[in-house]
């Protein structure tokens, strides 16, 4: 078969060459046979007239020797693009709407797409990801862990465990920060301890420098940071590997900086502190909560690994009887849905449905351009049929027609791609959306290679019905009508109106999915929260234990700050306590019960709170007394419990004079009796909404663990205006302090609404396209519905029909539309607002009074759009309308 | 002359065109005289279809085609067979027979 390539080449590249030839041969032919007439007695001119009678249409001979060589496919689809690129910029508003639909279309799944890559599909950028997992401590009967392991386990997994290639730590939580003094500022970074191995395990090297070494276990502190530390913090100056920092106090060697797109969780992280076996960790292995990572041998299960550790856990867990008590086992998980979970509790959901629904909007968008050719079609109709009179076949015109949709999905697809790199770019600059850490989300090569899967699908979705439609030309009817060629067959009337029901009914799942995220975020933002938020103003301190070494210092630096603060101008009251975002933990809690029984149950880590701290933060007192200046370390000790503990517990009678001990029956701690029971106070948390669990309070005075405090300012008018205040008495106290980061407490709680709010807004923006759209789309059927019976209409108002009647027609035609779209959207909603489930807060899945108004707005805005041609129906003179055909 | 000429029945063309050209390289007008001229004008072959044909056993790479000088001096593309060409010969050739010779048996039987 090589003549057969050899021709088709030839064919195709030298074109004219071969033409040339043909014409030769052909005209050969044609000399030789006049020639033979001439001989025959015939004139030359009569022989020639012969000749040409004879052969037929020159023309067409060559193009079915053309044909014969297989050239045709090729050539044709030149022509058709030639061609088709002269159709569209003869029309320059169509051609403009339709790109920029598709464009918005394509944009917005390339967009979500390179998220979802980059996110879920694409493996972490570290060595054998796949093999790479997490270890959490899970407490039964919860499956999957959320909780911290401790360094003593992660110390003997190491060592008696074979299931792992290799076994790292690193943590973050709390107190994971560090105090940062640069040029006479000090500043608290986060910085990350982590194992030896730890970077050694991800199979990543420094970018300057190079990561741990074992040599480095002999020195104070190692660390190692994140290219955005150094281009921050040290102006990202070479030369700093090998330098020292001053953390915490001590002098820390740098071993390297890492590369710029390295990044583990938490992102954030400015640098890693090299765990030393002179360090807390080492110290105190029971205490120090850290998280485990490993990489599996290959071959080994996350199961089996799970089995193994938790066996060697068992072994040791005797060690510390109160951790034994709550029963915690080993958890091993895929790090790369890990990362996904820790990052949003949702994400991955929400970048699937986020996904379905940009799929949604694109197929409005396909379904409104199908309706605009369809329209064209029609318009275009004398044409095609005058190409299909000359000898265009069925298949011929539809190809052509499906080459001018496929240059409008090229143009759509590369402006959508402009589009979507313009959102990537804004995504990664203000980190509007929290993604984990790994891949940077970018338009790379399987992106691309997605949307131009999408564009093809796209033009053949958009494209086959008009083409198919406006190509059953029936050439005698068509061609005998002299009229403007506007009417069109009852068939591709029939096909827009479908389409457009299929668009409303679309662009009613993407609101209802909407309007169901904006009123949860909503309730979210304003959920009441049992204290009183405005005027509020918070900021983290923590004491370094350097300097503050005793709980008696500690207390000394808290009166100051009070003092200080409560002579401030402005200051209408001053509180201590725990940070209102922090989550209390589950440690057990034993409580004395009538007739000599205890009960022991989790219940809630002891906050530390100050003598205001109800007052200041308007948290009701329901019964008993506040901690006074009389609760002291020396006093009798006290607890205040919430609403949630007292219920839980003492569910029959009062829960003053009842007394708790923090831990098991037998722990040293003492008896606790509770002198008041306060509100509950909602804590955002990670998941979806806020938890009220039960609390327990000690005085600050009484509760050694006082380190780690929020202050709370109660102002009165702006907050802002304080806040040099607070920053100053502050610095007049400890001048030594880093300087603390104040919020408002709306503020500091806005993290937690970030993630809901991004997602409502997003989904906000695509309804808003898919309502726009189908706007659009049932105003163009209608448009030309009227312009089809504008003879009809005319007939009807001759006949006495008042405005009224022909707005009613109109509208009629458009109300149904409109009406069975939403029926079927409303049935689409109620499948696929299931999978909202765990996003939503506040408002069920099937919300009524949401799927009510969005419907009304949807019913609104299409009845606008049909309103339109319906004046214009109305407005027509009869005369003309009569005239028109 | 029009009346006795016989339309050809689909697919003998290729056949007549491969079976001429076997004599030797021959032009695509020599090629339809000939036809016409051994059938003694019973068989006409259309140029409409005539050239068309000729491109495409070319590019079947049954014949092949050069550009050579006809009898009268002029600037002429000559065909001629190629060995697959004629093996494809032999081929229709042996169907044709055994086509015509069955056609013939079924019409005198009944």
């Amino acid at each position: 078969m090589l003549s057969d390539l050899y021709i088709r080449f030839r064919s195709l590249f030298r074109r004219s060459t071969v033409e040339a030839e043909l014409d030769d041969e052909l005209r050969f032919h044609m000399e030789q046979k006049a020639e033979k007439y001439v001989r025959a007695g015939m004139s030359n001119q009569e022989a020639l007239r012969r000749v040409r009678l004879e052969f037929g249409g020159l023309d067409q001979v060559k193009e079915q020797c053309r044909d014969a060589r297989g050239v045709t496919l090729l050539t044709t689809f030149a022509q058709d693009i030639r061609y088709g690129l002269r159709i569209l910029r003869r029309s320059p508003g169509f051609t403009a709407i339709t790109v920029l639909i598709l464009a918005l279309g394509i944009g917005a799944n390339t967009a979500v797409f390179s998220i979802l890559f980059a996110v879920l599909l694409r493996p972490l950028p570290y060595k054998d990801a796949n093999r790479l997992v997490v270890v959490w401590q899970r407490m039964p009967p919860d499956t999957i862990g959320t909780a911290f392991d401790t360094y003593r386990e992660f110390d003997e997994w190491s060592r008696s465990s074979h299931s792992f290639e290799k076994l790292a730590a690193a943590t973050w939580a709390q107190d994971a920060g560090a105090v940062l003094s640069l040029k006479g500022q000090k500043r608290e970074i986060l910085a990350v301890p982590a194992s030896l191995n730890f970077f050694f395990m991800l199979g990543v090297s420094a970018a300057q420098g190079r990561t741990f070494e074992s040599d480095d276990l002999k020195n104070p502190c190692t660390v190692v940071l994140s290219h955005q530390f150094w281009q921050q913090r040290l102006g990202g100056e070479s030369g700093w590997v090998g330098k020292n920092l001053t953390l915490d106090g001590l002098n820390c060697t740098i071993a390297g900086v890492m590369p710029k797109d390295f990044s583990f969780y938490p992102k954030q992280t400015e640098l890693w502190t090299l765990i030393t076996p002179n360090s807390k960790f080492i110290r105190n292995p029971w205490g120090m909560p850290i998280g485990v990572f490993g990489l599996l041998k290959p071959g080994v299960s996350r199961a089996a690994a799970q089995a193994e550790l938790a066996g060697i856990e068992r072994r040791i867990i005797g060690e510390e009887p109160d951790l034994a008590a709550m029963k915690l086992e080993p958890s091993v998980l895929d790090l790369q849905s890990e990362f996904t979970w820790l990052t949003g509790r949702n994400l991955r959901r929400s970048l699937v449905v986020l996904f379905a629904i940009v799929i949604f909007v694109l197929i409005i968008a396909c379904v409104n351009v199908a309706n605009l050719l369809l329209g064209r079609a029609a318009e275009r109709r004398k044409e095609l049929s005058l190409r299909a009179a000359i000898g265009a076949g069925r298949s011929r015109l539809i190809r052509q027609l499906l080459t001018e949709s496929a240059l409008l999905t090229l143009a759509g697809a590369t402006l959508g791609t402009v589009f979507a790199v313009a959102c990537v770019r804004y995504v990664g600059t203000k980190e509007a959306a929290q993604l984990p850490p790994g891949n940077p989300v970018s338009v790379n090569w399987e992106v691309l290679l997605f949307t131009i899967v999408l564009a093809i699908l796209t033009s053949l979705l958009f494209g086959l019905v008009p083409a198919w439609t406006a190509s059953r030309i029936d050439l005698h009817e068509s061609l005998k009508q002299s009229g403007p060629a506007t009417s069109r067959g009852a068939m591709s009337q029939r096909t827009s109106r479908t389409l457009v029901v299929v668009e409303i009914a679309l662009s009613l799942v993407v609101l209802v999915a909407a309007g169901l995220l904006v009123e949860s975020m909503v309730r979210l933002a304003n959920a009441p929260l049992g204290y009183v938020r405005d005027n509020l103003l918070t900021a983290a301190i923590r004491l370094p234990a350097s300097s503050y070494p005793k709980t008696e210092d500690r207390m000394r630096f808290w009166d100051r700050l009070d003092l200080k603060l409560c002579s401030s101008p402005g200051v209408r009251g001053v509180a201590f306590g725990p940070s209102l975002n922090y989550l209390p933990g589950t440690s057990p809690v034993t409580v004395e019960g009538t007739r000599d029984t205890l009960r022991t149950a989790p219940a809630g880590d002891p906050e530390s709170v100050g003598v205001n701290y109800y007052r200041v933060l308007g948290i009701p007192l329901l019964q008993g007394r506040e901690f006074t200046q009389a609760d002291r370390a020396k006093s009798f000790p006290v607890a205040i419990v919430n609403e949630a503990f007292a219920k839980e517990f003492f569910p029959k009678r009062s829960a003053i004079g009842q007394r708790i001990k923090l831990g098991t029956a037998d722990a040293k701690d003492p008896w606790l009796t509770i002198v008041g029971v306060v509100g509950n106070v909602s804590h955002p948390t990670l998941y979806m909404g806020y938890s009220q669990g039960t609390s327990i309070y000690r005085p600050l005075r009484q509760n050694p663990s006082n380190d780690s405090l929020a202050v709370f300012v109660r102002t009165a008018g702006d907050v802002r205006a304080h806040e040099p205040d607070i920053l100053r008495a502050v610095a007049e106290v400890d001048r030594n302090l880093p300087v603390p980061t104040m919020q408002t407490v709306d503020e500091s709680l806005s993290a937690f609404i970030a993630e809901p709010k991004f997602r409502a807004e997003l989904f906000s923006v695509f309804a808003g396209l898919a309502l726009l759209l189908a706007a659009v789309g049932i105003y163009g059927v209608l448009s030309q519905l009227v312009v089809q019976r504008t003879h009809e209409i005319g007939i009807r108002v001759a006949l006495g029909a008042n405005r009224h009647d022909v707005v009613r027609l109109v509208l009629g035609e458009g109300l149904k539309l409109i009406c069975v779209g939403i029926v079927l959207g409303l049935a689409g909603a109620l499948l696929v607002t299931r999978l909202l489930s765990s996003m939503l807060y506040g408002v069920g899945t099937t919300d009524p009074l949401t799927f009510a108004s969005v419907s009304l707005l949807l019913m609104t805005v299409a009845l606008l759009a049909c309103y339109i041609p319906a004046r214009r129906a109305v407005r027509m003179n009869p005369l003309t309308a009569l005239r028109a055909e | 002359m029009a009346e006795s000429r016989i339309d050809l029945p689909q697919g003998t063309l290729d056949l007549l065109i491969l079976r001429t050209v076997s004599l030797g390289p021959q032009h695509g007008w020599a090629i339809a005289e000939r036809v016409q001229q051994i059938s003694n004008d019973v068989l006409c072959i259309q140029q409409g279809s005539l050239y068309p044909a000729l491109h495409r056993l070319e590019r079947r790479g049954w014949i092949k085609a050069k550009w050579g000088v006809s009898e009268n001096n002029r600037r002429a593309k000559y065909y001629e067979l190629t060995r697959n060409g004629r093996r494809q010969l032999a081929d229709e050739q042996d169907t044709w027979e055994k086509l015509i010779a069955a056609v013939a048996q079924v019409l005198k039987a009944v």
